[in-house]
This record gives C-alpha cells, structure tokens and sequence, in this order.
C-alpha cells in the first residue's frame, strides 16, 4: 500500500467497506478477549479457593454469600473433594489434587487463548492504521492539489 | 440505488440476500451443534477416565441431581447421537443453501452482464 497514490472514489470505497470489516472482527475479538479475561479469573479464584481447602476438615464451619454481603452459617461435608463441571450438563467428584490440576490445565489453554487472540486483536489493528494513514495521506495530497489549483485560478480570475 | 435496478433483477437481488441470511443461520446452527457435539465428547472422554463408584451429578434447572455414572454415560452417548444426526442434515442443507447461492450469483452475473442492463 502506498500512501503517495492518488486514490479514486472506488479506492476509498473499497478502504472504507474494508476498514469496516476490520472493524468488526477486531470488536469480536475484543469481546471474545473480555470473556477468556473472565474465564481466566474464575479458574485462578477457584484454583486458590481449592488451596484454601488443603487441611480442612470435616464439619468445618463456612459462610456461604447470599448477596449484598450476607452469608449463612453452613458445615462442610467431604471437604476433600470438589464437584466439578465435565461439560454437556455433567458434573463429577474430584479430590482436591486433581480438580486443581484440571484448573491449570484448563488456565493453561485459556492464556495460551487469550495470547492468539490478543496477536490476531494486535494485527487487525495495525491494519486498520495502515488504512487510515493511506486515507488520510491522500486526501491531504489531494487537499493540496485542490488548494494550489484554486491559488493559480485567483489570479486569473482578476485579470 | 435500487430504484434504477430493473424489476427482475431486484428480485434476484432480493433472493440472493435471504439466501445469505439462511446460510448465515445455518452456520450458527452448525456451530452451537458442534459446540454440544465437542462437549459431550470431552465429558464422555471423562467420565471413561473414573471408576464405577465416582459420585456424578446432571444438571436439572438449576439443580444438580446425583446419577449413577453407568445411565449418565448412556443418556450422553444417545444425546450425541441425536447431535450428531442434526448436524448431518444442517450441513445437508447447507450444501443446498451454497449450491442455491451460486446459482443465483451466476443468474445475477448473466442479468446484469446482459445488453438490456446498459441500453438506458
């Protein structure tokens, strides 16, 4: 891409239609990285919950949240296993060692996810810039040419 | 810019672009199918990894209700075969919804490439 080049009207209606597109895959993107974000917090906020549970025994007393900052009293059963979600509707007991390390792994891929899609997020940007610098450079240039004309006709014109 | 469209063309124009929203459905479909599909592989994929006695639960509602693993396993496997079914006949129809859609592109082409389109 050059951005010396005259453009016609059918080059900046290609840019523009093309900028558009951009534009929405990088929202997508931008969406599809809030959501592994979160993702990514509630696997580490579970990991540490877990670690919390090492060494607790049974009958243990816990709060559970009800909201707006109100919990009831509740004793813990089985408090060296999780339930943990498979998928499809399906949950299953897990010891703690091996829902944490599910969670890792499922961490793991989650940044391994987020990095892809922040590089993809990163190259449709730039080429977005590179769009507008073309624009915008050529239609200064034609600016330009439009004011010099008009500069040459002054003259002329009072002759 | 329509307006200056002759009649029949509109209307190809017009059918092209309810065959786009289909396929565009269609896709969505397609992908929350194979969504469901991959999920129920990777539970099955678990749940063959534990031993007969592991507590598992489903979910109803908002509840989860204990199950014995050996229903659960049988109860994914038919849903997958019904996933599976649906995602057949969606890429079916998805095969028609292109094949429709190049044809009217090409009708399309033909119309507007026609003498009668520049004689105005």
């Amino acid at each position: 891409m050059s951005s010396n080049q005259k453009l016609s009207n059918e080059d900046i209606q290609k840019f523009s239609s093309q900028f558009q597109q951009l534009q929405y895959q990088a929202d997508a993107l931008s969406q599809q990285l809030n959501m592994v974000s979160a993702s990514l917090a509630e696997s580490e906020k579970a990991i540490n919950t877990i670690a919390g549970f090492e060494g607790v025994e049974d009958g243990h007393e816990i709060l559970i949240p009800i909201g707006s900052g109100t919990n009831i009293m509740a004793k813990l059963s089985k408090p060296d296993t999780v339930i943990m979600e498979i998928g499809a509707g399906i949950s299953m007991e897990k010891d703690l060692d091996n829902a944490k390390k599910s969670l890792e792994i499922q961490k793991e891929e989650l940044t391994k996810f987020h990095q892809t899609t922040q590089n993809n997020l990163n190259q449709i940007v730039t080429k977005m810039h590179e769009i507008e610098s073309v624009v915008t450079t050529a239609v200064k240039g034609q600016q330009a040419v439009q004011v010099a004309q008009q500069a040459d006709q002054g003259p002329m014109q009072g002759l | 810019m329509s307006g200056e469209l002759p009649p029949q063309v509109q209307n190809q124009l017009a059918q092209l672009q309810q065959v786009q929203q289909q396929a565009q459905a269609l896709a969505q479909q397609k992908n929350q199918l194979e969504i469901m599909v991959k999920e129920s592989d990777m539970a099955l994929d678990e749940l063959g990894k534990i031993d007969a006695d592991v507590a598992v639960f489903k979910n109803i509602g908002n509840l989860m209700i204990k199950a014995e693993k050996g229903s659960v396993v049988e109860d994914l496997k038919e849903k997958k075969e019904t996933l599976d079914l649906r995602l057949q006949t969606i890429v079916r129809q998805e095969e028609r919804i292109h094949k429709r859609f190049t044809q009217l592109q090409e009708q399309l082409k033909t119309s507007v490439g026609s003498p009668g389109m520049h004689a105005e």
